[in-house]
């Protein structure tokens, strides 16, 4: 996967740090859960289970009192890094995508998660016409988020006023780009359009 | 008995004269060319028969190589033969001294003799031929030699067949015989006494009395004439004698004195030159003062003779420049001014204009079939192919990017998963094409190689084209994919419109197809123009309507009867058009409307019912009519 990072000034270059350096050497994350996606989280439990636990090496439990999803490093966890990657993995379980889409962020290093609300593009959107503006993103049947996602290779969650978009850094920006110029107006046909363009010069960019 | 030992004896006897003869021939007379015989003649304990093959064997050879000599003289190839000295053993040299005598008294021309028959010289002497040795070419030594030493042989031969037997050679035909003329003239010879002395016999160098005027200055020529120089001391005696002889031998010895001019270092005693004052060369150096006392007839200089011949000439020369010039080298001739085909018999130089046709041997066909079979095997051809026009719509090329409206079916992991898998497969293939040879096992090793490689040839292509500028043909540009709608440009490219432009993105071609043919207006068309355009129309109904069918079709496959909407619609088309025609008449609804008084409901009550009534009576008239016209009987006149 690309990733382009654009550095207009030296970074500082910290090494990954190695759990002897770490106080207890064990690495928690916590990950509340809200109530709708309760149930989800409940029958997807064994799903989201295995893949930490078998190849992550961590280990897991969902806190009842908290509501809260805990993970944690144990001595078998080769590289501290992976806490991330789980914690990661069920928050965008949490936001609303599937367990398969999010099981890619597991496997591949350089998917993000995006989340931003429609407020933030147009804040003078209120009303029907918010509604209106959610029922332009999803399109007929979901059909314009459908082309969307695969188009731009991501996965977007409506989420009534948020929208979280998982996938590369630049495919996240091309559906950004989209999912903004439909909330500010534009006829779907036109979103198309720009959008194929935009999609074909990336992939010729691979 | 006393036979017998007279015969051994007379035999041994004879058996060593033959070994002495032989032994001497062969030492002494060696024939040049002759090979295979013995060095001397083996008698001892050899039979007589072996004693006669020893013979054959040197005489076989030796009778070949003899006779190619005699008919080398007889035809006269060398046609002088000058005589010189042998170097020969004792036994020879007083013949030698003979011939030396003779010489002498021969005439100072014989030094230059002429050709003599061998038989000459049996009568005088065996060995009369020896004569002195002069420069001059002529029969090489060993072929003296030869000869000599035939004429050794033949002496004994001559005596056996003086007898009777004639000599055979080789060049004996019907009419000539070379030992019938040998015999002649050995007669002759016999006979003939010692030159001047015998006056009855006709004497051949004798003067001829001719009535002829012409010959008389060539009787009365004396040597002085002939010959330059002063006469040799030795012959001034004889000269009176001999004046006759010149004239005869004169003609012969024209051809050598050409030859022997070259020889003036000789002493003039022994050299005798040919006068040639008459003939027609003027290349002579007068230090000769004899040529004064010439006594000619006419009594004209040397000097004035030549200044005739000059005068004569410079005559000559004069005329011929004065003269009109023959037609060659006048400028342009005519074919009347030039004779009959006079131009073929000259050699012509002329420019050609033309391009001479090519001269077809076989080297030329050989080399044109070997490049035609060059150019079968590289399969360089020169036909023309066949252009193909690009196509660079870009409407083409929106097809191929196809929007998929569905939720994808594969996760988003999956789908990152199939591209990273092509992604390598594809470098895979790449690698692989990229190998110029087959190589078996891909390493990874290999594969680091070849992309260091590939690398390093990178640099080494674009350091090329920095050299040559870049002057290289760049990859055809594929279309870039550019959607435009067709709104007004100014909005699509500001948020806040400043101004507005009227400006159409799209081009009118993009927005409608272009219309291909001449246009036409309604009054232009032709009956064939109207047809088509029918045509065209009902084509496009027809397939529109199929379209419609198929799909309300499939959609009352999935919901019969009034379910799906089309149906509904078409029966309500019909309905309305079932009420146009008459058909159907609708019951006007007015029990919307709430009916206030009941005077009003009972009068629609009363209109209701009459009008169902009425509608029942002219069915039953109608049928009462069908009634009335049951037999044909009631119809008939």
């Amino acid at each position: 996967m690309e990733v382009s990072e654009e550095t207009a000034v030296d970074r500082p270059a910290f090494p990954p740090i190695k759990r002897e350096k770490l106080e207890n050497g064990v690495e928690i994350r916590k990950i509340s859960v809200p109530a709708h996606r309760y149930s989800p989280l409940k029958e997807n439990w064994m799903k989201l289970f295995t893949p930490i636990v078998e190849h992550l090496h961590l280990q897991i439990r969902f806190n009842l009192k908290n509501r809260q999803v805990e993970l944690r490093t144990c001595k078998d966890t080769k590289d501290i890094a992976n806490v991330q990657k789980a914690a990661d993995f069920v928050k965008a379980f949490i936001c609303g995508f599937e367990v398969e889409d999010a099981l890619a962020l597991i496997r591949l290093d350089d998917l993000f998660v995006d989340s931003f609300e429609i407020k933030d593009v147009k804040s003078s959107l209120k009303g029907d016409h918010l509604n209106r503006a959610i029922g332009r993103l999803a399109g007929k049947g979901g059909r314009t988020k459908f082309t969307i996602e695969n188009v731009t290779k991501t996965r977007i969650v409506l989420a009534d006023q948020k929208i979280h978009i998982l996938g590369s850094y630049q495919n996240i920006q091309i559906a950004k780009r989209a999912i903004c110029n439909l909330i500010l107006g534009s006829p779907p046909s036109k979103v198309y359009g720009n959008l194929r363009a935009v999609a074909s010069r990336s992939s010729d960019r691979f | 008995m006393a036979l017998n030992d007279e015969s051994a004896a007379a035999n041994t006897k004879f058996k060593a004269i033959t070994k002495d003869l032989y032994d001497s021939v062969n030492r002494n007379f060696t024939l040049q060319g002759l090979t295979g015989s013995l060095p001397e003649l083996y008698t001892e304990g050899f039979d007589e028969e072996q004693i006669w093959q020893q013979l054959e064997l040197h005489n076989e050879p030796s009778f070949k190589i003899l006779m190619k000599n005699v008919a080398k003289l007889l035809t006269g190839k060398d046609k002088k033969l000058s005589f010189y000295k042998v170097e020969v053993q004792t036994d020879d040299e007083e013949q030698e001294e003979n011939g030396l005598e003779n010489e002498e008294d021969k005439d100072s021309v014989a030094s230059d003799l002429s050709f003599q028959l061998p038989s000459d010289s049996d009568n005088e002497n065996e060995d009369g031929d020896d004569s002195d040795l002069d420069e001059t070419d002529a029969l090489k030594f060993d072929e003296y030699k030869m000869l000599d030493e035939e004429r050794e042989e033949r002496p004994k031969k001559n005596r056996e067949q003086s007898m009777g037997k004639i000599r055979k050679t080789e060049v004996d035909d019907e009419f000539f015989k070379v030992g019938e003329m040998e015999k002649f003239l050995e007669k002759e010879e016999a006979e003939k006494p010692v030159k001047d002395d015998d006056e009855d016999s006709i004497d051949y160098f004798e003067d001829v009395l001719s009535d002829d005027d012409e010959n008389e200055a060539a009787v009365k020529a004396k040597y002085k004439d002939f010959f330059r120089g002063s006469i040799p001391a030795g012959d001034q005696q004889q000269e009176m004698d001999e004046e006759d002889e010149d004239l005869e031998e004169g003609d012969e010895e024209m051809e050598n004195e050409e030859e022997l001019d070259d020889d003036d270092e000789e002493p003039r005693e022994k050299r005798v030159k040919f006068d040639l004052n008459g003939s027609d060369s003027s290349d002579e150096d007068e230090s000769d003062t004899s040529n004064d006392n010439l006594t000619k007839s006419g009594g004209k200089s040397s000097y004035e003779l030549r200044q005739e011949r000059l005068k004569a000439k410079i005559q000559e020369l004069e005329d011929e420049a004065v003269a009109p010039k023959p037609w060659q080298l006048m400028g342009e001739t005519k074919a009347e001014l030039r004779p009959d085909n006079a131009l073929l018999e000259e050699d012509l130089f002329f420019d050609h204009t033309t391009r001479q046709a090519p001269v077809i041997t076989e080297e030329t066909t050989k080399t044109l079939e070997e490049i035609i079979r060059q150019r079968i095997k590289d399969q360089a051809f020169d036909d023309v192919e066949r252009k193909i026009k690009p196509v660079y719509d870009p409407t083409e090329f929106k097809k191929k990017l196809v929007l998929d409206q569905e939720k994808s079916k594969f996760s988003l992991a999956e789908i990152y998963e199939q591209e990273f898998l092509k992604q390598q497969e594809t470098q895979k293939a790449e690698a692989k094409s990229s190998s110029l040879a087959d190589v078996p096992n891909d390493e990874a090793s290999e594969d680091q190689n070849r992309a260091a490689l590939r690398k390093r040839m990178a640099t080494v292509f674009a350091k090329l084209d920095a050299l040559c500028n870049f002057s290289y043909t760049p990859r055809a540009p594929e279309p870039d994919v550019k959607i435009v709608s067709n709104m007004p440009s100014i909005v699509m490219e500001e948020i806040a419109p400043v101004t507005v432009s009227d400006a159409n993105l799209l081009a009118p071609q993009e927005v409608q197809d272009p219309t291909r043919g001449v246009l036409k207006g309604t009054t232009e068309k032709a009956k064939t123009d109207r047809l088509r355009e029918r045509r065209k129309k009902k084509s496009a109904q027809r397939v529109r309507h199929k379209e419609r069918e198929r799909t309300e079709k499939a959609v009352d496959k999935a919901n019969p009867g009034l379910g799906n909407k089309h149906a509904k619609a078409r029966v309500l088309h019909n309905l309305q058009k079932a009420e146009k025609e008459g058909t159907v008449s609708l019951i006007k609804d007015n029990r919307t409307k709430a009916t206030k008084s009941s005077t009003a409901f009972f009068k629609q009550l009363q209109e209701d019912v009459s009008a169902s009534v009425d509608a029942v009576r002219q069915g039953k008239q109608k049928t009462n009519l069908k009634n009335k016209r049951s037999t044909g009987s009631q119809f008939k006149l």
